[in-house]
């Protein structure tokens, strides 16, 4: 059984402050609280289908600095595959700033950095470890001209692609057809059909619309409303387990790591939706980012428990 | 360690701006001031508290690299290193937040256990960013030791006169000034009169920066101007640091307070012609060549 799974994508140090207030332009806000956590949708969904129990290998760009350093530790202490992770010199990791205040509202600002410097070049290099894998995912955070590249590379090299289109970039449909699975919520649904989207009937009616151009499959995530399956012959809607959420961040990053690994290994279309929805459902109930990302005995005892 | 945002523009609640560019030095008033001290000459040794975190790696490598004794430079576990996140956007418009961190976890044990560092120092250079407590305890403690004290109240914190008329010199600008005495400085005029009300407080000595007025003193009956350099100005980042650290360093030699002055101010000038906060703080042999250069 082939267990791999390659993910293409952004890495990034999340610069976390919390203030009492938001400085305004030329204001110096003292008594804050920091902290750094590891993101970017990339590093976050590779890390949920290694800890899902794939076989991950990680393909994206870092610069040569600590905090490259620091997710190189980090993807190995999860057993990830960093022999196509590159280092650029001259650029920043990807970083995020996000100053929250009292209220819980945020500001962020992200600066790119090395992940817009992944190119043609690594994948080319990463080409006999991606032509390896079993499911390729990818993200919307990519370079709209390095996501347009993948996408040509794995189809002529008739690949299993999974992707996650978040945020929603606009793609043609030439690159849409060989997508085996399209994983997206509502919002980004409704950008990618260009209206928007209420209620049930609606979610359902942007599936098929979706469907036509994806001719793998689609799945729109409605968070706690659970998410709805469109594949060449099913129609379902998975209910969401009912937790107590704290924090719901990277909860639909967990989502797509580890639906890839249930696809990898064999798993039924809804089966794989299951596993992921309770990886999910794990997440959402745990503070922090990378912390929050549940491991495989975790799912399969919250599966037990939940059937 | 400073955390340096550069967006198009600064985010609103609630919004994501993208294409930032990233950036991360160190800085804070203490290491910005030991390290012009140490590049000016001066034998320096830092205390302070950092994290156990990459950026306290960096930070000690930098004061390393600038031969600062960091046998003080305490770590503690479970805090970040104090960090600054600055926004700034394509107009040069900054927003500031700051978390002290590990910097107000420096506690009496560590000025007990740095303290055959202080005993030798020839001068004690402090900063107004100190956590109030320990800036008190520090105070006292030098008070006791009869040690000679700077202190350059940035940001401007409440002291009492009993703190205040200990410092052998007080070193604060315009804005410090304004907030000590409850009422706007602005100007060399009002500047002036200010630090003359100051030093009946602090009587060792007063001196306020004026930036391209220069820099004024007041101690006893002695009153003088030292006029700054002109030069062409890039980045005033860090330029009070780099003159407090300098003028530390020129005291200890045993120049005249009035020489010291003209040599911070030397040092100062060279530092706002450069950008950035570290890159931009001069050597020792800058600092002499320029004054050379202006005589």
């Amino acid at each position: 059984m082939n267990r791999k799974i390659a993910v293409v994508g952004s890495s990034n140090i999340d610069l976390i402050m919390q203030v009492p207030r938001f400085p305004v332009p030329g204001e110096t806000v003292p008594d804050g609280v920091f902290t750094q956590t590891f993101g970017g949708k990339g590093a976050n969904q590779a890390v949920a289908a290694a800890r899902a129990g794939g076989e991950v290998l990680f393909v994206g760009c870092l610069g040569v600095d600590r905090f490259a350093e620091e997710f190189m530790e980090r993807f190995a202490e999860d057993g990830i595959d960093t022999t196509a992770v590159f280092q650029e010199p001259g650029i920043s990791t990807g970083t995020a700033i996000i100053m929250v205040n009292q209220e819980g509202e945020n500001l962020i600002s992200v600066a790119p950095g090395a992940n817009y410097r992944l190119n043609e070049r690594h994948i080319a290099k990463a080409a006999r470890k991606l032509s390896e894998a079993g499911v390729i995912l990818l993200q919307g955070e990519l370079h709209p001209d390095m996501l347009r590249h993948i996408l040509k590379w794995t189809s002529e090299n008739d690949k299993k692609v999974l992707l996650n289109m978040a945020p929603a970039q606009h793609l043609e449909e030439e690159y849409l057809k060989d997508v085996n699975l399209l994983l997206v919520n509502e919002i980004e649904a409704g950008i990618l059909v260009k209206r928007e989207i209420h209620g049930i009937d609606e979610i359902k009616q942007v599936a098929e619309e979706l469907a036509i151009s994806v001719r793998g499959g689609v799945i729109i995530s409605l968070g706690a409303n659970g998410s709805y399956v469109v594949t060449k012959d099913l129609r379902q809607l998975v209910p969401a387990y009912k937790v107590k959420a704290v924090d719901t961040t990277a909860a639909g990053d967990v989502y797509c790591g580890t639906l890839a690994t249930a696809l990898v290994e064999g798993m039924e279309p809804l089966d794989a939706v299951r596993f992921a929805s309770a990886a999910a459902a794990i997440s959402v109930t745990r503070h922090g980012t990378q912390p929050s990302i549940p491991f495989r005995s975790e799912i399969e005892h919250f599966l037990a428990s939940h059937n | 360690m400073d955390l340096v945002m550069k967006v198009p523009r600064i985010p609103q609640p609630g919004q994501t701006v993208p294409g930032g560019v990233f950036s991360q030095s160190a800085g804070g008033k203490g290491f910005n001031q030991a390290l012009a001290a140490a590049r000016a000459g001066g034998d320096v040794s830092f205390i302070s508290c950092l994290g156990t975190d990459n950026f306290a790696e960096d930070i000690m490598a930098r004061l390393e690299e600038n031969n600062v004794d960091t046998i003080n430079v305490f770590q503690v576990s479970g805090v970040y290193t104090g960090t600054a996140i600055i926004t700034v956007d394509d107009q040069g418009e900054n927003s500031i937040s700051i978390a002290p961190g590990a910097n107000y976890h420096l506690n009496e044990r560590h000025i007990v256990k740095a303290s055959p560092a202080l005993q030798e120092a020839r001068v004690i250079l402090l900063q107004g960013e100190l956590h109030p407590d320990i800036l008190r305890y520090v105070l006292q403690w030098t008070s006791k030791e009869k040690k000679k004290v700077m202190l350059n109240l940035a940001p401007a914190q409440p002291l009492e006169k009993e703190y205040l008329n200990r410092l052998a010199l007080l070193v604060i600008n315009e804005v410090e000034a304004s907030e000590l005495l409850g009422q706007q400085v602005i100007g060399p005029d009002q500047s002036k009169k200010a630090a003359e009300t100051l030093a009946h407080i602090s009587r060792g000595g007063v001196i306020i920066s004026m930036g391209e007025n220069g820099s004024y003193l007041v101690k006893g009956d002695l009153k003088e101007t030292v006029p700054a350099f002109q030069v062409k100005t890039v980045d005033i980042t860090g330029a009070g640091d780099v003159y407090c650290g300098s003028l530390a360093a020129a005291l200890v030699e045993g120049m005249s307070v009035l020489e010291a002055m003209r040599f911070a101010t030397a040092a100062a000038a060279i530092s706002v012609t450069r950008l950035g906060a570290q890159p931009s703080i001069p050597f020792r042999h800058e600092i002499e060549r320029f004054l050379a250069s202006r005589n």
